[in-house]
Parts: C-alpha cells; sequence; structure tokens
C-alpha cells in the first residue's frame, strides 16, 4: 500500500471533518494491508436492545480485534461513527499479537464505511481490541501489547461539548475488563459522564461501577506494576521517556 | 529574538497534521482533548539560533569533560543516583575504546533573565520526527522562513560513520509504546537513507555474537551498531543474563548513546561538580542553582520560595512542582514523594519564563547536539509556565527579518543588552 492508499483509508475511517477524528489513532494505517480473511458476522442485537445515535451516548466496543471492528460497522450502520483506536506496533518478527486481520477489516469494509456517507455529528463508537493486553512474551517475541489511557478519549467536557452525556460499553460479560480500560471510565465518571455495560452476546444492560476504594485502585495499580506496564507519556518532548517510578517497562515483561 | 508565527489556517493544519502523520511517522497527534501539534510555529532570529547553537556546544562539551572525570570517580555515582546494578556496566562501557555516536538535548526557555536550560537530555532525547521532517513540512507553508538542521539526519549520518560492513543497526526501545517506536522509527528511515538496515528491538532481544557483532533474537539479524531509545537506568530492571549482555555489548558496539550518558543525566549533577573539580562554565551559566533536600525534607515548608521540586530522574516535566503553577493534587503527590525519598528530588531555582507576545505562550526551545556541533532544534510551547507532557510541539523556523531591527537599534546605539552575548535574548510581539 502506497503512502496515499494508507492516506486514503485513515482519511475513510477518520474523515477530517468529524469531530471525533482526532482521536483516531494512525498507526495502524501505516503498515501494508496483509491478505484478508473472511471476516467473523457482527454480534446480533434485536434493534430495540442495540444502542441508537438518540441516546446520546458514546460508545466503547471492547471486543476481540477483528470483531471489534466488525461491531464498529455495524454500529455505523446504525448511526454510530466508528473510530478506531487500535494503538498497536509491529516489529520485525515474533510479534505476541497478529494485527493484520485487524487491518485487513478495516481495509475489506472501508468502500462499506465510505458508502454510509454518516452524518459528521455521529456520535463517535470507539474501537479498541479486548485482548490488547493478553499474552505474555515470551523470550525473542516482540512485545506488541498495547494499553488505552484517559489522553487516548476526548475528556468529559469534550464529550459533553460533542452533545454526549453518557458512554456505552459493549464488552462480553464473561471476562474481566482491564484495568487500563477501568481507569478510563473511572476518569469520566469522576467528570460526571455514566457509563453503561452492554453484554452483546445478552444484550443485557447494567450500570458500569468501580471499585473506588483504596484497595481497588492499589489493585489497579499492582496489575500496571507487575505487567511491566508504564504510563503513557502525552509529548514528544524526551516524554516518550518515561519515570522510573513507574517501573519495569512496556516491551519487556 | 523569538516570536510566534502567523496562526495556521485551518486547511494548513488539517495538511500539516495528515502530513506529518503519514510522511513523517508522527503517531500521536492528539492527546486529551488537545493536538500534540501548535497552531503556529516558532520564529528565531538566525543571531539566536548562532547563539543558542554556540551555547549548547559549549555544554556539550563541558558534560563531556564531567563524564570521563565521573567514570573515573565512583563515588559520586552514589549521589547522582546511578543504580546500583548499573555500576559494571557503565564502568565497562566508559573504559571501552569504541567510538560512540554522541547525541544530547538542551531545553532552553526564554526567561527574565535570558536563556535558561531546564535541563539536558542526555540520555534519550525524543523529538527527532518534530525538529526535522516536522519542521519541513511547516516551513512549506511559509516558504520565507528557513530550518535549522535535522538532527536525525545529523544523528544518522553519525552512527553510519561508526559503522563498518554491512550488518545492521538495532533500534532498541520500550516496544509497547507507539510513540517509542515512532522516534526508532524516524531515525530507521534515515539510516536506510544511508543504505543501513535498521531493525526493532527490545532491549533484551540482543546478544554479543562472533566476531565483535551483536545478534537480534528475533530475526537472527546481525547487528553492528545500537541507537537506544530506552533510558539507561532502565537496563539496570533487566534480567540478570540480559544485563550480562549489555554489559558485553558496550565493549564492542558503538551504542547513541553509550551507558556511560547515564552519569550526565541526573539533575543531581551539579551537586557533585565541586567536589569533582570540574569546572562548566557556561553550563553553570544557563542552569540554575541547585540543592539537595536533605533534611529538610522535615520542614515544615518543602520548598522554599524561590525554588522548584524536581524529581532526579524526571523528564517532560513530570513530577516538577512550582508554586502556584503545577496543579494541587500533583504538587502533594511531588511533596509527599521527596519528603519519603529525599535523594529521589532536588530543589533548583526557579527562572521566570517570559511569554511570547501575541499568543502569550511559554516556550522551551530544545537544541540538539550531535557529536558535538548543534544538529537542530524544536519548540515545547504551552500556555502556563511549565513544559510537560500537556505542551504542544512546535517547529521552530529561522526568521532573518528578526534580526533587522536589532541591527538598526544596534547601529542607533538603543541595544540594552548587559549580559554576556551568549544567554541574551529578545522578545518580538508582532506575529508574522
Amino acid at each position: 500500500m502506497s503512502g496515499g492508499d494508507s492516506m486514503t483509508l485513515f482519511a475513510t475511517w477518520a474523515p477530517e471533518a468529524s469531530r471525533w477524528s482526532l482521536w483516531a489513532k494512525p498507526v495502524l494505517f501505516t503498515y501494508q494491508p496483509p491478505v484478508v480473511l473472511p471476516l467473523p458476522p457482527a454480534p446480533e442485537l434485536a434493534p430495540e436492545r442495540a444502542p441508537s445515535p438518540g441516546e446520546r451516548a458514546a460508545v466503547v466496543v471492547d471486543m476481540p480485534g477483528v470483531q471489534s471492528v466488525v461491531c464498529g460497522m455495524a454500529l455505523a450502520e446504525r448511526g454510530f461513527r466508528p473510530v478506531p483506536l487500535f494503538n498497536t506496533t509491529l516489529g520485525p518478527g515474533n510479534n505476541l499479537h497478529d494485527v493484520a486481520a485487524v487491518l485487513g477489516s478495516l481495509v475489506v469494509l472501508a468502500d462499506q464505511l465510505a458508502a454510509l456517507r454518516l452524518p459528521l455529528d455521529a456520535p463517535p463508537a470507539f474501537l479498541i481490541d479486548s485482548g490488547r493486553l493478553q499474552g505474555k512474551p515470551a523470550p525473542a517475541t516482540y512485545d506488541n501489547r498495547w494499553m488505552v489511557f484517559p489522553q487516548d478519549f476526548p475528556s468529559a467536557r469534550a464529550l459533553r461539548a460533542g452533545g454526549i452525556e453518557s458512554v456505552i460499553l459493549i464488552r462480553r460479560d464473561d471476562t474481566p475488563m482491564q484495568p487500563d480500560l477501568r481507569a478510563v471510565l473511572r476518569y469520566w465518571k469522576r467528570d460526571g459522564v455514566a457509563s453503561t455495560l452492554l453484554d452483546p452476546s445478552t444484550g443485557a444492560r447494567r450500570e458500569a461501577t468501580f471499585d473506588a476504594s483504596f484497595l481497588g485502585l492499589l489493585t489497579d495499580h499492582m496489575f500496571s506494576w507487575f505487567s511491566g506496564l508504564r504510563r503513557n507519556s502525552a509529548g514528544g518532548f524526551g516524554g516518550v521517556v518515561p519515570t522510573p517510578t513507574a517501573t519495569g517497562g512496556g516491551g519487556w515483561a | 529574538m523569538i516570536a510566534c508565527s502567523r496562526p495556521f489556517t485551518e486547511d494548513e493544519s488539517r495538511a500539516i497534521r495528515r502530513r506529518a502523520i503519514f510522511e513523517c511517522g508522527k503517531l500521536d497527534p492528539q492527546a486529551y482533548d488537545e493536538s500534540t501539534l501548535a497552531p503556529f510555529a516558532l520564529r528565531l532570529a538566525p543571531s539566536a539560533w548562532r547563539s543558542l547553537a554556540e551555547l549548547a556546544e559549549r555544554c556539550a562539551a563541558e558534560l563531556a569533560e564531567t563524564e570521563s572525570a565521573l567514570l573515573a570517580a565512583r563515588e559520586h555515582w552514589p549521589t547522582l543516583g546511578i543504580p546500583r546494578r548499573m555500576h559494571g556496566i557503565i564502568g565497562d562501557a566508559g573504559a571501552s575504546q569504541v567510538p560512540h555516536p554522541r547525541f544530547m538535548r538542551f531545553d532552553f526557555h526564554p526567561t527574565d533573565e535570558g536563556w535558561r536550560v531546564s535541563e539536558v537530555n542526555a540520555d534519550v532525547p525524543g523529538g527527532f520526527i518534530e525538529a526535522g521532517a516536522y519542521t519541513r513540512i511547516v516551513a512549506s507553508c511559509m516558504p520565507e522562513l528557513d530550518c535549522p538542521p535535522d538532527p536525525a539526519k545529523a544523528l544518522a549520518q553519525a552512527i553510519a560513520a561508526r559503522m563498518d560492513g554491512r550488518d545492521g543497526v538495532a533500534l532498541v526501545h520500550a516496544t509497547s509504546y507507539t510513540d517509542d517506536q515512532q522516534v526508532m522509527r524516524h531515525i530507521g528511515a534515515e539510516l536506510g537513507r544511508l543504505g543501513i538496515a535498521a531493525h526493532f528491538a527490545a532491549p533484551d532481544h540482543l546478544t554479543p555474537a562472533r566476531g565483535g557483532t551483536g545478534v537480534l533474537a528475533t530475526n537472527g539479524a546481525r547487528i553492528a551498531a545500537i541507537a537506544r531509545f530506552f533510558p539507561a537506568e532502565w537496563i539496570a530492571n533487566l534480567p540478570r543474563a540480559a544485563r550480562r549482555d549489555w554489559r558485553a555489548l558496550g565493549a564492542r558496539l558503538p551504542q547513541a548513546n553509550p551507558l556511560s550518558a547515564l552519569l550526565i543525566q541526573p539533575k543531581r549533577l551539579p551537586l557533585v561538580l565541586p567536589a569533582l573539580g570540574v569546572a562548566m562554565p557556561a553550563w553553570s551559566s544557563v542552569l540554575p542553582a541547585v540543592r539537595a533536600i536533605g533534611w529538610r525534607r522535615l520542614a515544615p515548608s518543602l520548598v522554599p520560595e524561590g525554588y522548584v521540586l524536581k524529581p532526579t530522574w524526571g523528564r517532560v516535566g513530570d513530577g516538577v512542582c512550582i508554586d502556584g503553577v503545577t496543579e494541587r493534587r500533583l504538587a502533594r503527590q511531588s511533596r509527599w514523594s521527596a519528603r519519603a525519598f529525599p535523594r529521589e528530588w532536588l530543589l533548583q531555582r526557579r527562572f521566570h519564563s517570559v511569554p511570547l507576545g501575541g499568543r502569550g505562550v511559554h516556550a522551551c526551545i530544545g537544541v540538539y547536539v550531535v557529536d558535538g556541533r548543534a544538529a537542530g532544534a524544536y519548540a515545547r510551547v504551552s500556555p502556563r509556565p511549565l513544559i510537560d507532557g500537556r505542551a504542544q510541539d512546535a517547529a521552530v523556523l529561522l526568521d532573518a527579518s528578526l534580526d533587522a531591527p536589532t541591527v538598526a537599534r544596534a547601529a542607533s546605539g538603543q541595544s540594552t543588552f548587559t549580559r554576556p552575548v551568549s544567554t541574551q535574548m529578545e522578545y518580538d510581539h508582532v506575529g508574522r
């Protein structure tokens, strides 16, 4: 894929005129697209249970790679603007996560998405990979796990400015929510934007609750500690260098 | 003289962002609700650039001498906070005869006393995309302005000059982080332009191989040099076998930077200079005075008036506590940590950043020095006098017209400069 093709693909998924496109992560779009495999079906939700743009809610799709993209496409057909937040990298070989299928699904569905001609003010559906932190790097593997951080998403204030009053998190209830996403939801809740969990397998919705106790926060912190991951930095002015107090180091657990 | 450029038009902003992503590999264009790219550039008078470049080169030369002196004076390493596990590795690296490429970045702030440096990043400075390729994109919108040199090209050439044969370069970084990899991608692309293969690697992927080279565990590539974007103090956290490998590699492969760079990275460096007996006149003229916390940890007021609290290893303004500027919650955390771990913190005399006219933004200009020569610059700007993770990146462009008024004033005897030339500056309030 040429640079121009990458740019076109990115522009399809993150059109510059849409206010939510600013948060789309470009990294995946800079890689060569792979051979595309058949896509899995989108989760089937009864229309009355599926999120609707009229709810004035943003959606976060936390499902396994390709399923997240497919679900995002289904939401696009309902009037949401899918915003890919896949912030993973590729190494020279032996990558811990194979991201080819995710990129392939973005390529395959691009024309379909473009044809929808979504309104620029469509509410966002942020797409992330629920498997982003899975796996443990063996020796000689390239650790391309990744995390989400509050700065990867619009703040509660920005959401409200865009007419969004709540968040619907689509994820299966049978797997525990990763602490990094919990931190994002907690951040939103602190600033007045509540979240609802929607299990696509059952259509059941329930309010997202968090353990805001010291023990809960400590548990999340310890998770980051032991998984060898550290706080992201927002800038490039040496900002890529972490503080040693965060310990460990991404990329080599 | 330094000033903000005219703001980019909306179309320019979009095009610059798009090109920054796909032409330069700038993969973190957004953080929180803000673009990481400033909607304007900074204009710097060529004379000011020459002054900064000369000053940075002098500081770099002094730091190189200091590093050599510190290699022979291990008794100071605990004061600097060098991790014990790194002592042997650094000692071996310093003793080797390998000609290492060196690069560092000095962060200059315009203050009411002239230019002041908040820190040098002598180990793993970033910002190469912004200082080179991104700056050229911005300059294409303002053809009347010139670009400073590109530090990524200079670094790639410095690495290439140390290489012999066809083996590649390992781009060592924390692989899980896109914003780390983007820097290595950029350096790798510049090496590629010189015909040198570059390979992404985590620090534990490299092992010594026969023939004085290294080999990468992921793809078996033979490695003849290392470009490291992984903080040296983190090497101490690697498993024992990986640390042993780094010890061996340090003695045989050129590294940008060698691990001995860690000796001049800590902000506590000025604390050991008197005992070390090294004079650093240029560095001392721009770096605000530093004090250890010591027993002050028990004082009711930890940070005396006129001082700033900083972490020894902090970067990007992380943990910096400036009275009236730092958010209260964060300041409380920093103070608590400093009382608990005083050797990991220090007090630095506060300087007063002068906001640039028109936009009222505070700026920090990072000046790169590669192998002793000034090699480029870029800026970070912030609405408050603290350049931290929320500051925006801005291209620094050279504007010859900013020198004209100075010349005219000098001719008419109106110059008010009284400080040494190297730390002088003047602020322009006219956007262009």
